[in-house]
């Protein structure tokens, strides 16, 4: 019998295995982390980007809560609030979250006489196994201090749960279906309409310790139910502890336990940490002197990795962890560049291939109604991920559905081609119902498409001039003529530069991207530098563009222009634009897409977002490093504060290019001068803010030599060396950059 | 309690005495022979319960007109969710069905931009692009089923062409509006998605050309 149950038994361990058996192919494994120190941080506060709003999510978690600037937790089904004895809902401080970007955020609140301090955060493992993602808000009330008070009430902690109400609470697309509930308090279990949906462990629970208050069936969405209440502390000067898990959306059975549930908030808080540590240690290091800045860039990294999703084998990058938790080709094509940039090529090909499930039989790659930008978008993002990653075999997998996307675009303009008019030889009308508010001929969509055929014929001819691209090549050309003289033409006719659409009335959008990312048109070209000195005077308010209601501004749509105007060397204009973002965010670094001040509750759309977080990324990047030609561009947006002595070095680590991993460090050593290690894999244009004048390069280790071209810029060869920059005494005491 | 009586005491066994080999082995066999018997009963027990859940998700039959009948009433009250349902428990007694497929194809459609309200808020029925795009992919499925068993010459151009006009692209669905205008459809609504297309097409101001059409 023995034998048999150890058959058993392994039969049992190999089932197991085979369902939990950690992260598959291709999934990078967390490197083990080891330290576990904690340090809390405060951001600064922007009036300008709303109410102060926390995410919490973790890799491969099908579900993300949102602690809420009224303080209450809501994860898109069901909100979790807390109330002192009094049933006043607790109100909080200002927030900290663990330094490095992560999700962790905790506060504290003061009520009666008595502090009560929260931390919230969703406890991972590390990797990004199938997981339904439960959070855990812990409160602690912390003991009275000074002499006891007999005539204080007791120290008591309330909870209740709703399902909606007022602002801030999006409707998860899963969320359950009922429009009345009921709520049941059973044991340390929540449940509504009989699904459970929070859990609570800690000491000082009694059981049955609820109120009987909203037990009955029909409490519509707005109204609390399911009050629970903290036994009477038997000492004020007992710590009372209760640690909450916010069950997913839709919630669980009422036998499901959270994983980690026996292991104490220390414990899981120290592991979380470590998890995240390892992630984003993974890839490229991005480092900037400027503390605000690289928190931005820091909580965009820690979005971009964090918020996909493994359900069912296959992991996912939804838009974003709230309102947009869904699939879009328009923000999926940024966040492959940008998981690129990060060095996390594993992350990106997946995400293409995410891209590519959009296919239809004719070739069109569409994930949403009308949205006809997004076939050149999926092209774009594989050429990005192909050329930045070297993914030879991605390539060969989905070149012939790429063939077969651009089969379909010039089948488009064949047949428009041949019914004439205005909008002869691009892609038909099309009503995206997003931002350009119009049923128009969008020519943001021809940019994007044009792109998306020209990153194709790279990818199936990297030589160039292969008989069998021919045709492809011949479209593409034409395809551009006609592009740009329906550009001009239409930007005669409206009176205004790179027109957004044929149509008057669309909504400035794609047509941003004409410049860059799409390359239609040079960014020195005079209808790219008239389209930003156009937007920046038409659109932009408080440093953002503004192109919808009055007021509302858009946090991401800029960057494109700014991507422009540093391939301009328009420094200035680019910092500024950096500026504005940062000063946009939330304290701990999330980007939004929209934010108004005269309505403080996003308009719904909740931070963070994934297109800002990817375009910041490429940004800060791109101001760091970029690519021209051949060549690269080395610091051609830093502001000179980044380069002061005082400053921590910038450094660039294992950073992909088209043209293999950069690496550097850029240090002031002396009020003279600054030190560069830099390993080149091709020769670069080093360019300084203009307030700093060379005295000249001198290579430390007798390695190449620099050459100056001119008083703010020099170039370096191909290869690995430490140059020393000298600067011109009297122009060093200079003011800023800006 | 020992089975040894007292003045007989037992010699303990030698923790590397040799084995009888055949008894032994005899015992050992029987137990494999158990573990497999469990190992068997085991799997035999899992298949059963999937069979078991596949008859019970497996639809009622239902007679063809019923399932038509109560399937087009649900399409006209806009509950694609039930008409859907009804189609495809008609589908489960006859699978070849032309009338049931292709309206179960027209409900899989009309599923992926049906938006129902939830607590006061309209939400799209499929909760993720993903899902809706799968399921138009389907329905695209469905009608290329229909059209393989359909005479040559006939097709369903014109209800494929809805489905292309919906999401958005439309000269996908003019070429289906014209093969079905060629094969002799001859109905209003493919004529007006015609001139529509075209019209849109043409002119510089989409909205008016959108106006016109309304007015016809």
């Amino acid at each position: 019998m023995k034998q048999s149950a150890l058959v058993l038994l392994m039969l049992v361990a190999a089932l197991g295995l085979c369902r939990c058996a950690g992260p598959p192919a291709g999934v990078a494994r967390a490197p083990a982390a080891t330290a576990t120190a904690i340090a809390w941080v405060g951001g600064p506060v922007h009036p300008e980007a709303g109410p102060v709003l926390s995410a919490l999510y973790a890799p491969g978690a099908q579900n993300s809560v949102a602690w809420l600037p009224d303080g209450t937790f809501w994860n898109g089904d069901f909100e979790i609030a807390l109330f002192d004895g009094s049933d006043s809902l607790l109100r909080f401080g200002p927030r900290e979250y663990v330094s490095g970007g992560f999700p962790i955020a905790r506060a504290s609140a003061a009520s009666r006489g008595d502090r009560f301090e929260v931390s919230a955060f969703m406890p991972w493992r590390g990797a990004d196994v199938d997981s339904l993602g439960w959070a855990l808000i812990t409160v602690t009330l912390q003991p009275r201090t000074g002499p006891p008070d007999r005539t204080a009430a007791t120290p008591s902690l309330r909870l209740a749960a709703r399902s909606g109400g007022a602002r801030w609470h999006f409707l998860d697309g899963r969320c359950s279906a009922d429009d009345t509930f009921r709520y049941v308090v059973k044991g340390r279990s929540l449940s509504r309409n009989g699904r459970q949906i929070a859990y609570i462990s800690g000491a000082n629970i009694a059981p049955g310790a609820h109120r009987l208050k909203n037990t009955q069936p029909g409490i519509p969405s707005t109204s609390y139910g399911g009050w629970m209440a903290s036994a009477p502390a038997r000492n004020p000067e007992s710590v009372l502890e209760w640690r909450i898990w916010i069950a997913p959306v839709g919630g669980v059975t009422g036998r499901d336990r959270p994983p980690g549930e026996s292991s104490s908030t220390l414990d899981l808080l120290a592991r979380t940490v470590r998890a995240w540590r390892s992630e984003m240690a993974f890839g490229a290091t991005y480092e900037v002197p400027d503390a605000n800045a690289q928190r931005v860039l820091l909580a965009a990294r820690s979005l971009l990795v964090g918020t996909r999703a493994r359900g069912g084998g296959r992991l996912r990058f939804p838009g974003s962890p709230f309102q947009y938790r869904d699939y879009f080709l328009r923000d999926g094509a940024r966040v492959v560049r940008a998981l690129d940039l990060l060095g996390r090529p594993e992350l990106a090909r997946t995400a293409v291939e995410n891209l590519f499930e959009f296919q239809w039989p004719s070739g069109v790659i569409l994930s949403q109604r009308g949205q006809l930008d997004g076939t050149g978008q999926a092209l774009w993002a594989l050429e990005q991920h192909a050329a930045l990653a070297g993914d030879a075999s991605l390539v060969r997998a989905l070149l012939p559905a790429a063939l077969a996307a651009t089969g379909w675009i010039r089948l488009q303009l064949r047949t428009t081609s041949a019914h004439g008019g205005p909008a002869a030889g691009l892609l038909p009308y099309s009503d995206p119902r997003d931002n350009e508010n119009l049923r128009a001929h969008l020519l943001g969509s021809d940019a994007w498409a044009l792109a998306g055929m020209e990153g194709v014929l790279r990818m199936a001819d990297p030589g160039g001039g292969s008989p069998a691209t021919d045709s492809l090549r011949a479209a593409a050309v034409e395809y551009r003529a006609r592009l740009l003289e329906v550009f001009d033409r239409e930007a005669n006719r409206q009176g205004r530069p790179l027109p957004p659409s044929i149509e008057p009335g669309a909504r400035d959008w794609g047509n941003w991207s004409a410049s860059y990312p799409c390359e239609i048109v040079e960014a020195t070209d005079t209808r790219a530098i008239a389209l930003d000195r156009f937007a920046r005077r038409r659109f932009y308010r408080d440093g953002l563009p503004s192109i919808g209601a009055e007021g509302v501004l858009n946090c991401y749509l800029g960057f494109d222009l700014a991507q422009a105007a540093l391939r301009r060397n328009e420094r200035a204009a680019v910092l500024a634009d950096l500026n504005s973002a940062v000063r946009h965010t939330q304290p701990d670094g999330s980007g939004l897409e929209i934010v108004t001040r005269e309505q403080p509750d996003y308009l719904g759309d909740l931070p963070p977002h994934t297109t800002f977080a990817a375009m910041f990324t490429d940004l800060v990047r791109s101001a760091l490093v970029y690519e021209r030609g051949d060549s690269l561009v080395l610091l051609g947006g830093v502001p000179v504060s980044w380069l002061e002595r005082t400053r921590t070095p910038i450094r660039v680590a294992g950073a992909p290019t088209r043209l293999g991993p950069v690496e550097f460090t850029l240090e002031r050593v002396d009020e003279g001068a600054l030190e560069l290690h830099a390993t080149l894999p091709a020769p670069a244009l080093v360019l300084l803010p203009n307030s700093l004048v060379l005295a000249g390069v001198t290579s430390r280790d007798g390695g190449p030599a620099a050459s100056l071209t001119s008083p703010h810029g020099f170039t370096l060869p191909r290869g690995k060396g430490v140059w020393t920059i000298r600067l011109l005494p009297a122009v060093r005491t200079g003011g800023r950059s800006r | 309690m020992s089975r040894q009586g007292p003045t007989t005491r037992a010699k303990s066994p030698r923790a590397n005495a040799p084995r009888k080999p055949g008894p032994r082995r005899h015992k050992a066999g029987r137990s494999w022979l158990l573990a497999l018997a469990l190992v068997l009963l085991v799997v035999a027990g899992a298949v059963g319960l999937r069979i078991r859940a596949e008859q019970g998700r497996r639809p009622e039959p239902v007679a063809r007109d019923v399932a038509l009948k109560r399937g087009l009433l649900a399409v006209a009250r806009g509950d694609d969710l039930e008409a859907e349902a009804w189609f495809r428990r008609g589908l489960a007694s006859f699978p070849r069905d032309p009338l049931l497929q292709i309206n179960l194809s027209t409900a899989l459609n009309n599923k992926c931009f049906r938006v129902h309200p939830r607590r006061g808020v309209p939400m799209p029925v499929l909760a993720t692009s993903l899902e809706r795009f799968r399921v138009a992919q389907e329905s695209l499925r469905l009608y290329r089923t229909i059209e393989a068993g359909l005479p040559r010459g006939i097709g369903l151009p014109h209800d494929r062409a809805q489905l292309f006009d919906t999401w958005g692209m439309p000269l996908d669905a003019m070429e289906d509006y014209l093969r079905a205008q060629a094969i002799g459809d001859t109905t209003r609504a493919c004529r007006d998605a015609i001139a529509r297309i075209s019209m849109l097409q043409s002119v510089t101001d989409g909205s008016a050309a959108l106006r016109s059409v309304g007015r016809e």
